[in-house]
């Protein structure tokens, strides 16, 4: 009974102080607030980590240069849970209180477009950095206007593989993706591009987020006979599916998309064994500066990812939130003041090389960034083709 | 007063972020006070954000593909989503404690599996955007700010607190902590489990369905996510660490942990660890719930002015003087088995107005058993059972309790936690006439009947002798006034035929004396008694008639003085060791 | 056909023998302790992190590790009954589960800090070939891990059956209050009860740790599965957390592979439903009577 009611006081004690400090709070003037929201938490908190790390970075190399309008950047972020109404309250609390000029977040698409109608009715711009889905730019869509992403759609990302599907010699497809908006995105658009090519999509099966074991679909891919495998799925399942797929003796080609699989973590998760041949549709390869839009940018980031000593198999996620965080230090540079306004108009006509190519945005707000097919072979990372988001950029214009 | 603070909460400093939080608390609210109802009667639905779930995704598809207004869309969510709880409850509310949680877990995941595989119906994983705002069909009447949403919350959350306190200050709240603290006593006073249970339940889901109306024209996006597991553990953190069962509790509880987290951003990777403990500590040091401590610490909840204790010890028996004459009871040629063995084998017994029978027998007799049969707690295999002429074999419990046939258990004959009132009044159940809606709006008629339920279990109080410990909880009383409140109990339904399961047991000498007496007075107001009793005195001191069993079969049946010379209930009393003699 | 047939049951029943571990810790707790412990997910976890930290990281021989790893849980475990639970013994069934849903957000939380959330994988001391026997594949470490978890099972039995250890837990679980009459001391029952619980979950997780990869919310859907195996099973009952374990691992892996992909984690559950329909009280499961 003591000690519940010191914990009963100590709760109300918290609970008034906390309510003190946040009125009290002043609006220091010196650095420049940037909103971020990741999922830090839950089951996809390895991807929300690598992003923020990658922003990090960004905000560490853009102070030490001195800052955006002779002030530092402040990164603030926000914990969603990889849950849409944890997004909400998360940016509800970044504008109303911390008053950030400018959102980055929030990883998955359905926690995007849930902070998406209120930035709106707030003005405040978000940069997206990961999202797939291609609501999220399609001006049907409730709160479209304040939106800028830098991460691909999936009908991106078959585009910029389009050229190569021919030369896959892929026939007789199984098609195995995470059952999110992420993966049945990708199947729809990698669906068309494959059927376009002469492929049949010869089964769909979806699995669970936190899925481990994958013998019954692949059991039943081998029952169907086919001949390739495509993958939409982070690079811990994907590298489980190919192990599983050479532990069932199904001995056939793989692409992976999505862009969080590539060489490197497959060969760490899955062995080399298991990952050779491998394809995969990754937007920057950290071995190449000159294949990003700023070689100078992608060797310092690589270099400061290796130097902090973090997870090597989340550095191709991690450029993420560099880019996202460079793109909105171009922005308040050229508003020339932290104001949201100000910022998502400067958003609209913003050319910035990073990590992802040319970042800049078209009527919808959509960025068009590298596609690189990669591959392992002989155990080691390669480029199989590169279309460059320039070249993305003049198709687009094109049309 | 806090009315006041309440609605004048937005014209004070109170930011959209804050007012944002206390939309999301009494959001939460909703839902938890629906999960506490329902926990009353000792149901823990961990299932329950499905609920929130099917009505977010309800109201906002109507809204979307019909164009109807989503003040019209809402209310059709709530009947919808009490529908799909009417369905659940028919098939898990015979499920208890474990069984139930971890079922309800299992539904949450169905659903949200198939609000995730159902592409054309939900969009699946895409989500559903575009959700309209409140309106009343127009571009003006459209509520956008938070200041609007805000009252509209205040409005239903102040709802849903009178709706649960006059539910739980009821008979209703008295039948669901009945029901939760001994659900068979409960029952055999003539109280449905189920259908209580189940009025729980739909409540409960149309609140969940209410929330999730608002929700979805609220943040004006749907994901599966809504039915995540990590939704419904969030409400029960709020019902159990607020004060379950309390009214209070699911409101504390939703501010305290709707604005906790948010308070804990500024851990930052700490975050949820943080979380974590103070939840633990919370759940450890004040397991009653927030509500309860606080009370204690405030120094309100002062003990409830007892009951006045009038010397009047009168009770009224209609059932009795109404039935008409025949046997009150009988049982026809009834046989249960268990496995192979036949615990009760063709027994037949006769139970004559304003008699009182004994059945006795060595243990493993198959008198439990028969008394279970005859109250509905045990199906026969074969025979049956008759009650003022009418066949009640195979009904459930309370409906056998409802017509008048009320038994008192051998070991669990009260409800522990509840005061002794309490217990009576409780049992009063099926004399209630007044309708559900004269309750939830404590109209003239019900409070009239409530105060003429106290005064009835007042006098069973005084009539066993336990006028002055109207206040005392069951548990706290010695084991023989607990043997009398729970003939108490079993008088409060008016029953006709009262089965008393060994009343003596536990009793000393002079509290059986005492026993008998009210016995012998029951008996006066025209009641007959049958009963299962090892003390001999009582037996042979007041039965008209007793019946002897052995192996389920019965081996004599007579006056008690005819009884005591019989040589094969001598053979088989010292066959198991149990001596006849000292009656 | 037939072929494809084999593979999906073989596939179903080497997980299954995995969820069977884990219902029967779950159902051991429940049985005995009457506590539904949320946190089964996070020994889970902390059983494929241990023997992560032991073997990968610091190097100790992959046998001795799993054997360490699984004690280590164990041990938590039974801090875990002697810190917190047990002082909430008296509580009605909604605390102490209350009291593991908090600690499985600690344990969780406290792993992402530790071990960073980024995945892990064991690189165990098996071949990655596959075994072929005729048309169907096994791997070893898969092989290993099945054997392993019947090798559990049975010792399990045996500690119940015939250890004196076992006999107290028997007794506990017909009748705490006989028990302590009889002479048992209930506290170090319960306390033994929850760390052997934790340490076949913790166990569970080592051996898919190893086959699968390390990731600090990877309990999350095996405490789920696990819940489906014991209602399954009935709640406390030994032999239907076995029959339940395997049951579901098969008809997942058949349902998976037969109908649909997308609904195989609803598969459990859909069963459950209907087998609640039919047996309220569960495979194994008995009725009370009142007295």
């Amino acid at each position: 009974m003591k000690i519940s009611r010191v914990i009963t006081l100590a709760v109300l004690a918290a609970l008034a102080g906390v309510l003190a400090t946040g009125a009290l709070q002043a609006q220091t003037k010196e650095p420049i607030k940037v909103g971020m929201i990741q999922p830090l938490s839950g089951p996809i908190a390895a991807a929300g980590s690598y992003i923020t790390n990658g922003a990090k970075i960004a905000v560490e190399r853009i102070n030490a240069k001195g800052g955006v309008l002779g002030r530092p950047l402040e990164l603030i972020i926000e914990d969603n849970k990889s849950d849409p109404a944890e997004t909400r309250n998360a940016a509800e609390k970044l504008i109303v209180r911390d008053k950030v000029p400018v959102i980055i977040g929030a990883w998955g698409s359905s926690m995007t477009l849930a902070m998406m109608p209120l930035a709106a009715q707030h003005g405040i711009p978000l940069v997206v950095e990961t999202s797939s889905s291609s609501k999220i730019t399609d001006p049907k869509t409730p709160g479209q206007k304040v939106v800028s992403r830098i991460s691909p759609t999936s009908e991106l990302e078959a585009v910029g593989a389009g050229a190569l599907i021919p030369s896959l010699g892929m026939k007789k497809i199984g098609y195995l993706a995470v059952n999110t908006d992420w993966g049945r995105g990708a199947v729809t658009a990698f669906g068309e591009a494959f059927k376009k090519n002469g492929a049949t999509i010869e089964a769909v099966e979806y699995v669970g987020q936190a899925d481990t074991d994958f013998y019954a679909q692949l059991t039943k891919f081998k029952a169907a006979g086919v001949d390739s495998v495509v993958i939409t799925d982070d690079a811990p399942k994907a590298a489980k599916m190919l192990q599983q797929m050479k532990e069932l003796g199904l001995n056939v080609k793989v692409l992976v998309t999505g862009g969080s699989a590539w060489p490197d973590s497959i060969v760490q998760l899955a062995g080399a064994k298991a990952a050779e041949g491998a394809m995969f549709i990754n937007f920057y390869n950290p071995y190449d500066p000159a294949m990003a839009g700023d070689a100078e940018a992608s060797k310092v980031y690589v270099e400061e990812w290796k130097k902090k000593g973090l997870p090597w198999i989340g550095v191709v996620e991690g450029m993420r939130g560099f880019d996202a965080v460079y793109v909105v230090a171009k922005a308040i540079e050229m508003a020339k003041e932290p104001t949201a306004p100000k910022i998502m108009t400067a958003l609209k006509t913003l050319e910035s090389r990073g990590l992802y190519g040319l970042n800049k945005f078209d009527q919808n707000g959509q960025s068009y960034c590298n596609i690189i097919v990669t591959q392992v072979k002989d155990g080691k990372y390669s480029v199989v083709a590169i279309t460059p988001s320039t070249k993305l950029w003049e198709m687009s214009a094109a049309k | 007063m806090i009315l006041v603070v309440v609605l004048a909460l937005p014209f004070v400093g109170v930011d959209d972020y804050y007012l944002h939080l206390l939309i999301m608390a009494g959001l939460f609210y909703l839902l938890a006070a629906g999960m506490n109802l329902l926990l009353a009667a000792g149901q823990l639905n961990l299932g329950h954000t499905a609920f929130f779930g099917i009505g977010a995704y309800t109201s906002g598809l109507l809204a979307v593909h019909s164009g109807i207004s989503p003040l019209l869309t809402l209310p059709m969510a709530a009947v919808f989503t009490g529908f799909i709880g009417y369905l659940l409850g028919r098939l898990t509310l015979k499920l208890r404690g474990a069984y139930f949680v971890l079922v309800t877990v299992g539904f949450a995941e169905v659903i949200r599996l198939v609000a995730t595989n159902w592409m054309d119906l939900t969009q699946g994983p895409m989500g559903l955007a575009g959700i309209p705002p409140f309106n009343l069909g127009t571009e003006r009447w459209t509520l956008v700010s938070k200041r609007d949403y805000y009252y509209l919350m205040v409005v239903m959350a102040g709802g849903t607190l009178l709706l649960t306190a006059r539910l739980l200050g009821s008979r209703v709240g008295r039948a669901l902590a009945a029901i939760q603290s001994n659900e068979s006593l409960a029952e055999s006073s003539g109280i449905s489990a189920y259908s209580h249970t189940m009025l729980a339940m739909i409540v409960s889901c149309v609140l969940a369905g209410v929330a999730g109306g608002f929700y979805a024209h609220y943040i004006t996006f749907l994901s599966p996510e809504l039915f995540g597991f990590q939704n419904t553990v969030t409400m029960a953190v709020m019902v159990v660490a607020g004060g379950q069962g309390m009214v209070l509790g699911p409101a504390v509880g939703s501010l305290v942990f709707t604005f906790v987290p948010e308070f804990l951003r500024m851990a930052a990777f700490y975050r949820m660890l943080l979380y974590g403990i103070i939840l633990l500590l919370v759940v450890m040091y004040m397991p009653r719930g927030l509500v309860y401590y606080l009370r204690a610490i405030l120094g309100g909840g002062a003990p409830e002015p007892a009951a006045a204790a009038t010397a009047d010890r009168s009770f009224v028996s209609e059932a009795a003087l109404a039935s008409g004459g025949g046997a009150a009871l009988a049982m026809r040629e009834v046989t249960v088995r268990f496995g192979g063995l036949a615990a009760v084998d063709g027994l037949s017994l006769h139970l004559g107005r304003g008699e009182i029978l004994a059945l006795i027998g060595p243990n493993g007799a198959g008198k439990s058993t028969a008394f279970n049969v005859i109250t509905g707690f045990q199906p026969a295999d074969a025979g049956r059972v008759e009650f003022d002429g009418a066949d009640i074999t195979g009904l459930p419990p309370y409906r056998i309790a409802e017509r008048g046939l009320v038994r008192m258990f051998q070991r669990t004959s009260v409800f522990p936690e509840a005061p002794a009132l309490d217990n009576v009044l409780t049992a009063c159940h099926r004399l209630a006439r007044t309708r559900l809606w004269e309750l939830v709006l404590t109209t003239q008629a019900y409070r009239e009947e409530e105060r003429g339920h106290r005064e009835r279990a007042q006098g069973l109080l005084n009539f066993v002798g336990l006028g002055g410990k109207a206040g005392e909880p069951a548990k706290n009383l010695s084991c023989g006034e607990q043997r009398l409140l729970g003939l108490a109990i079993a008088l409060a339904p008016d029953p006709s035929v009262l089965l008393l399961d060994e009343p003596a047991a536990g009793l000393n000498a002079v509290e059986t004396e005492q026993l008998m007496r009210l016995i012998e007075e029951i008996r006066g107001h025209g009641l007959s008694v049958l009963l299962v009793e090892h003390d001999m005195k009582l037996v042979m001191g007041m039965c008209d008639r007793v019946m002897v069993l052995n192996y389920g079969v019965k081996i004599a049946e007579g006056t008690p003085a005819e009884i005591q010379r019989h040589p094969e209930v001598i053979r088989a009393y010292l066959g198991s060791g149990e001596i006849l003699a000292d009656a | 056909m037939i072929a494809e047939l084999v593979q999906h049951i073989v596939n179903g029943l080497i997980v299954g023998g995995g969820y069977a571990l884990m219902g029967i810790g779950l159902t051991l707790i429940f049985g005995i302790m009457r506590v539904v412990n949320f946190a089964h997910g996070e020994f889970f976890m902390m059983g494929a992190f241990f023997l992560f930290t032991l073997f990968s990281l610091w190097g100790v021989n992959f046998f001795a590790a799993s054997v360490l790893s699984v004690l280590g849980v164990g041990v938590v475990g039974a801090v875990v009954e002697r810190l917190i639970l047990r002082r909430l013994r008296e509580t009605p069934i909604e605390i102490p589960m209350l009291a593991t849903v908090a600690l499985s957000v600690i344990i969780q939380n406290a792993a992402i800090l530790i071990w960073d959330p980024s995945p892990k994988t064991i690189k165990h001391v098996f071949s990655p070939l596959p075994l072929t026997l005729g048309p169907v594949h096994v791997v070893s470490i898969r092989v290993f891990a099945g054997l392993v978890a019947v090798a559990l099972i049975v010792g399990s039995h045996l500690l119940i059956q015939k250890t004196r250890i076992g006999r107290a837990m028997r007794a506990t679980f017909q009748d705490t209050d006989m028990a302590r009459l009889a002479g048992v001391d209930v506290d170090k029952v319960y306390m033994f009860t929850f760390g052997f619980g934790a340490a076949l979950a913790g166990a569970s997780g080592a051996l898919l740790g190893a086959v699968f990869w390390v990731y600090p919310a990877m309990g999350d859907l095996a405490a789920l599965k696990s819940f489906a195996v014991v209602i399954m099973g009935g709640l406390g009952n030994f032999l239907g957390a076995i029959v339940g374990g395997l049951l579901l691992g098969v008809s997942e892996s058949l349902g998976a592979g037969y109908i649909s992909s997308g609904y195989k984690d609803a598969i459990g559950f859909v069963l459950i439903i209907l087998l609640l329909l039919w047996r309220p009280q569960g495979l194994f499961g008995k009725k009370v009577l009142p007295r």
